[in-house]
């Protein structure tokens, strides 16, 4: 008897969730940033999730001078909410890491926070700190559970588990899942796993489940609404039944009002940006491209690609065509939700993404909800005979190493 | 016509893991070996070894002896400083042994009609190739994370008690 099957010859679910995160875990967690330096956004994330931890609060009224101008994004996102300084990030990463700063609060260190590369050189400010280890050990976490039930979604598409658990891990290692997310407390890790529970929960038809993980995705990254749109419109369409389409709206609907309650209480109006600044179009014109260009580099630069840092991901677009034919309605409903959110991001953002990372981080959320198409493609293309399986194989190994060795120096 | 058939239950030589078991990983594990020795030790290895020997010498990891990774770098690196003879051969064995570990499973997990020098090929490309990736000083560092790599794919296996192979899955 196979271990990862029950004696009906279906996998067995926490097993084959656990033999994909548990040793993603172990592995993020030994590569991961535990102290300063850090990254600007996951070190606003950790100190909001410090502060509502142990104060209940996500204001920061220590990090006032950072919502000066010439200071803001440059050592932290904090902005002016409507009581004080606040992060302009949405709240769900820093809720997730809270219970744990609420319970090991660890040292808080006053430090020199320096402001990281700008215009002009800006003396450093000295503020409390928290212990980083919480956020390290939430991040890591986060990212691996997302993979975990990518493999439980991905076992739903293939007679075997052997499949799902070595794409899980590739999709784990290979990706900037490892290099990014599980980094630090990035927003990427929580909104990773939030997104994959709600496409395994769509595939087990479990759709309230589904919509209510849509829902805390949004309250993580606002845009991640677009594949909980497409997956619950999609699958009332094609199925012409209307319970896909109110469970999950309802179910999604929770994380939004709560993240317009958030943006209402802390900024001041009932919108879905909160603190984020919508000047998005200064962004390309400060670099000098057009948003097509924009989204080529995105895919294909030497710094940022996603075929070129994850270049298994571009030979197995060879068997998509095949993959979406053959693939079920909850597998296509959530590639073309990854898809739009891929093309919103990419309009919206300049490909960069900010600085103080490898490779990419944009379209982390979106590889998730393009994931289970990704792997019946990848199915597809094996299928085509030992040369395109040692070419999978081959790419497979090199992004694993390229993101291994970013995963550590940055 | 002489025609042989094989004997109830025998396994075709393809199907031999004992065939494959020395000869791939033995190949991949003395290319990593003598490509990680020869490349001098880096930016980053040599910070992490000097946190690592600081924190034996009685510092304090994170308070006095500042970094941001997590204490297993410092300890394998620290355990690769104090080993008798050069830090790089040191550092070779280490590749050595994770791409003849990665070999191994790799073989296992793989259908037999993928042949042993692509897989050979694709391991030695892999350390190699992160020369590329990260300049020319991080092989090592590579290494080290093919080594969590296959950890993961051995504790996949192991956890589970699974013995892949063609066939012995769900099957589809």
């Amino acid at each position: 008897m196979h271990p990862l099957l029950g004696p009906d010859g279906l996998p067995i679910t926490w097993r084959v969730f656990a033999v994909v995160a548990f040793p993603l875990w172990v592995i993020y967690l030994a590569t991961a940033a535990w102290t300063l330096p850090y990254n600007v956004d996951p070190l606003t994330n950790a100190i909001t999730a410090w502060s509502i931890g142990t104060r209940g609060s996500p204001l920061l009224p220590e990090y006032e001078a950072f919502t000066r101008p010439e200071y803001v994004g440059r050592s932290i996102w904090v902005v002016d909410g409507l009581d004080g300084p606040v992060s302009k990030f949405p709240p769900g990463a820093p809720l997730l890491a809270a219970p744990l700063y609420a319970t090991f609060a660890g040292d808080v260190e006053t430090v020199d926070l320096t402001a990281g590369p700008g215009d002009t050189p800006l003396p450093a400010v000295t503020v409390p700190v928290p212990s980083l280890a919480p956020s390290a050990i939430v991040g890591s976490a986060t990212t691996a559970v997302a993979m975990g039930f990518l493999a439980l979604a991905f076992a739903r598409l293939h007679g075997t588990v052997t499949g799902p658990v070595l794409a899980a891990l590739v999709a784990g290692l290979g990706t900037g899942a490892w290099s990014v997310a599980a980094n630090a407390l990035w927003q990427h890790g929580p909104a990773m796993m939030w997104l994959a529970l709600a496409i395994w929960a769509a595939a087990s038809e479990r759709w309230w489940l589904s919509g209510l993980s849509f829902g805390m995705a949004a309250l993580t990254r606002p845009l991640a609404a677009v594949v909980a749109a497409a997956v619950g419109l999609i699958v009332a369409v094609s199925t012409r039944r209307l319970r896909p389409a109110v469970a999950v709206g309802c179910g999604a609907g929770v994380g939004i009002g709560l993240l317009v309650l958030y943006n209402r209480t802390v900024f001041g109006s009932p919108t879905l940006t909160g603190g984020y600044d919508l000047a998005f179009e200064q962004w390309f014109v400060d670099e000098g491209i057009g948003r097509v260009e924009n989204v080529v580099l995105a895919l294909v630069s030497p710094d940022r690609g996603i075929l070129v840092w994850s270049s298994f991901l571009a030979l197995i677009l060879v068997g998509i065509t095949p993959a979406w034919r053959r693939s079920p309605v909850w597998v296509r409903a959530a590639a073309s939700g990854g898809l739009a959110l891929l093309g919103i991001t990419y309009w919206l953002g300049y490909y960069r993404g900010g600085g103080g990372y490898l490779f990419y981080r944009y379209p982390l959320e979106a590889l998730v909800a393009l994931a289970p198409l990704f792997f019946v493609a990848a199915v597809e293309t094996v299928r085509r005979g030992s040369l395109a399986r040692a070419a999978v194989l081959l790419a497979s190994a090199l992004s694993i190493v390229a993101h291994g060795a970013a995963s550590l120096i940055t | 016509m002489n025609t042989r058939r094989p004997l109830p239950g025998s396994m075709s030589p393809s199907r031999d893991p004992a065939q494959h078991s020395f000869v791939l990983p033995g190949v991949a594990a003395l290319l990593g070996l003598v490509s990680a020795s020869l490349i001098r030790v880096g930016h980053d290895e040599a910070y992490w070894t000097a946190i690592a020997g600081m924190v034996r010498y009685g510092a304090d990891l994170y308070d006095t002896a500042i970094d941001n990774r997590s204490p297993l770098v410092y300890v394998v690196f620290g355990a690769l400083d104090v080993m008798p003879g050069p830090f790089t051969w040191w550092r070779g064995a280490t590749v050595g042994v994770v791409l003849a570990t990665i070999g191994l499973q790799a073989r296992r997990v793989l259908p037999d009609d993928v042949p042993d020098w692509i897989i050979c090929a694709a391991l030695v490309t892999a350390g190699l190739s992160s020369t590329l990736y990260l300049t020319i000083e991080l092989l090592a560092l590579a290494g080290l994370m093919l080594a969590l790599a296959s950890a993961a794919c051995v504790a996949a296996v192991a956890a589970a008690g699974l013995r892949i192979s063609a066939g012995s899955d769900g099957g589809e």
